[in-house]
């Protein structure tokens, strides 16, 4: 689809103005569009079968929980492009929020998660493909709301979408199989991975689940001692998230919860303009104000002295060059 | 319907060059398909790349063996292993559906209205789940394989760890391509629901070519062998007619 294209779905006949592409999901693309009900995502796929099991799954989802977006119809435009319209959710991905989150907004947002997933696991579903980029927070009060419903899976089926840094089975916390648990563990990874300003090396993908296991544990120790065994617990799915969240805000309320110094390798990239500013008090200093990490610190002072270094050498040669050819310097 | 006992068949080859010795891949690929076994292919490429040969008779033994094929840098290999995998159960799986929507109804899910296709497909994903799923991995195993042999091996585990989620039987075989010594094929890891992880730690670079065409034709006998197996364990049923036919028409070109 391009932008400007108008579609015209082949049994409802219901048309769209295409207005630009929101972004790319595991299995199709999603475009904010002009219907004639307002604005709206529309998610297209070359797979009928995908579309139709999402459609499925948003239809019975929006029924019992608001926080997936509100389908609204389902058609198909020529023989490879099948589609769904649904709400359109403005707001900013936790994976580009994340680093501007004070410890009180940060608890918030734990919170959120934990009620969408309650709500979800209520009905019988898990949402599986739980990570910082489905995550957005939207809206004024902020608030959670979930996106790409691709992974939604009914309990006790196998996990069919996933991504490995926030799947359990990647680290060695359990299986791939579809439960309260599995999302849980999500929860505790997006939090330490995340919230914790932490960005797993490619590297991981060639070491055991053991190895890996301990790359997590040095993540955990950079939070306060009084968190740690919650994570841990949370992590091993130990606890259903509504237990999750009350024990997280307990915590917060006492000491917001932040990691030790950031590391230099932030997650989410630098916030594009793009998304409005999210969660009430995010302002940009506090997540970042703890002290900037000793390794971000030394990265810079060594760029600085380089180029202060080549300068004065540029100066001196200059002015030897100029000294020669007046024939001071001999 | 007997969906509990049929069975898909899946070959997944995991390479990086080109094949040098032994039977062409292709033609291995081609006959693996005709004996309803879907043969798809990974190209795993560290930075540098195939080579246009490489590629193309991947996609050759893909297009033969009626599956897909990728290259990608190891990191995403176990993604992909799974995707494919996933995605090849799924198209097997709606093939068989049309053609039976086709002699019922005249059309193919396609061309039903987009709420009642959503309730046909609600029905293939929950035999998608619980239909038994035979997947022999075969891993080219030459010297240029080396550096990537950790990520393979974190790969193939992941991908049978995936597999034990689902509720339908689930087993994997594993082949090593050279084998060591004079046999161009090794056996690394029998069918089984568990991997062994200790013949998985050794199963490391081999001397020799890259017989790839050998290592599908092995890949074939283990389907046979275990094929005849379960069938001198069951005793025949009225089953047992529409399920191989289940089986067979599901990849007929």
């Amino acid at each position: 689809m391009q932008c400007g294209d108008w579609v015209v779905g082949k049994w409802t006949g219901e048309p769209f103005q295409v207005e630009r592409p929101l972004g790319t999901g595991a299995n199709g693309e999603v475009y904010l569009v002009r219907t004639r009900r307002g604005l709206a995502a529309v998610k297209v796929c070359p797979n009928a079968s995908d579309i139709a099991l999402e459609w499925a799954v948003l239809e019975r989802l929006h029924r019992v929980s608001g926080t997936f977006p509100k389908p609204m119809w389902i058609d198909d435009h020529g023989p490879s492009a099948f589609f769904y319209v649904m709400e359109w959710i403005p707001g900013t991905p936790l994976s580009q929020a994340a680093a501007r989150l004070t410890g009180h907004a940060a608890a918030a947002v734990v919170r959120g998660i934990a009620e969408g997933l309650a709500e979800l696991h209520a009905a019988g579903y898990a949402f599986c493909d739980l990570k910082p980029d489905n995550i957005v927070i939207a809206g004024d009060p902020p608030h959670v709301r979930f996106v790409d419903a691709g992974g939604v899976t009914p309990f006790g089926r196998s996990v069919r979408q996933f991504t490995p840094y926030y799947d359990r089975a990647f680290w060695g916390l359990g299986t791939r199989r579809a439960e309260p648990s599995y999302d849980v563990t999500a929860l505790a990874l997006v939090i330490v991975i995340c919230l914790g300003g932490l960005a797993p090396p490619v590297s991981l993908t060639g070491q055991t689940p053991a190895q890996r296991q301990s790359w997590l544990r040095r993540g955990i120790r950079r939070w306060p001692e009084g968190v740690r065994p919650l994570l841990e617990q949370a992590l091993a799915g130990r606890m259903d998230a509504r237990q999750f969240a009350a024990a997280w805000c307990r915590q917060a309320a006492a000491r917001p919860a932040r990691p030790g110094p950031r590391v230099p390798t932030a997650p989410g990239h630098p916030t594009a303009s793009r998304g409005r500013p999210a969660v009430a008090g995010a302002s940009a200093s506090v997540a970042a104000g703890r002290g900037p990490g000793a390794g971000r610190k030394r990265g810079r002072d060594w760029t600085e002295w380089l180029m202060w270094i080549s300068l004065i050498g540029a100066l001196t040669s200059t002015a030897c060059a100029w000294l020669t050819s007046l024939g001071w310097l001999r | 319907m007997g969906g509990q006992q049929a069975v898909i068949r899946q070959l997944l080859v995991i390479t990086d060059g080109c094949s040098n010795v032994g039977i062409d891949p292709v033609a291995a690929a081609a006959e693996a398909r005709r004996r309803g076994v879907v043969v798809n292919v990974i190209g795993v490429v560290d930075k540098g790349d195939m080579g246009r040969h490489g590629r193309e008779e991947a996609m050759s033994i893909a297009d033969a063996g009626g599956g897909m094929c990728r290259v990608v840098e190891p990191s995403l290999l176990s993604a992909t292993a799974q995707m494919m995998t996933q995605q090849t159960v799924q198209m097997t799986l709606q093939q068989v559906v049309n053609q039976e929507l086709m002699q019922v109804m005249g059309k193919s899910a396609e061309d039903l209205p987009p709420v009642e296709r959503s309730r046909v497909m609600q029905v293939v994903d929950k035999l998608e789940e619980e239909l038994s799923l035979h997947v022999v991995v075969a891993v080219d195993t030459s010297a240029s394989m080396k550096d990537k042999m950790a990520t393979v091996r974190e790969a193939i585990r992941d991908l049978a760890f995936s597999l034990q989620a689902r509720q339908g039987e689930s087993r994997v075989a594993v082949l090593a391509f050279p084998g060591s010594g004079d046999e161009p094929v090794r056996l690394v890891q029998p069918f089984s629901e568990q991997l062994n992880v200790t013949a998985l730690e050794n199963m490391l670079v081999a001397r020799g070519g890259t017989p790839t065409g050998p290592a599908i034709e092995r890949g074939l006998a283990l389907f046979d062998e275990i094929r005849g197996r379960d069938e001198e364990d069951r005793p025949p049923t009225a089953d047992d007619q529409p399920v191989r036919r289940w089986g067979d028409e599901a990849v007929a070109p």
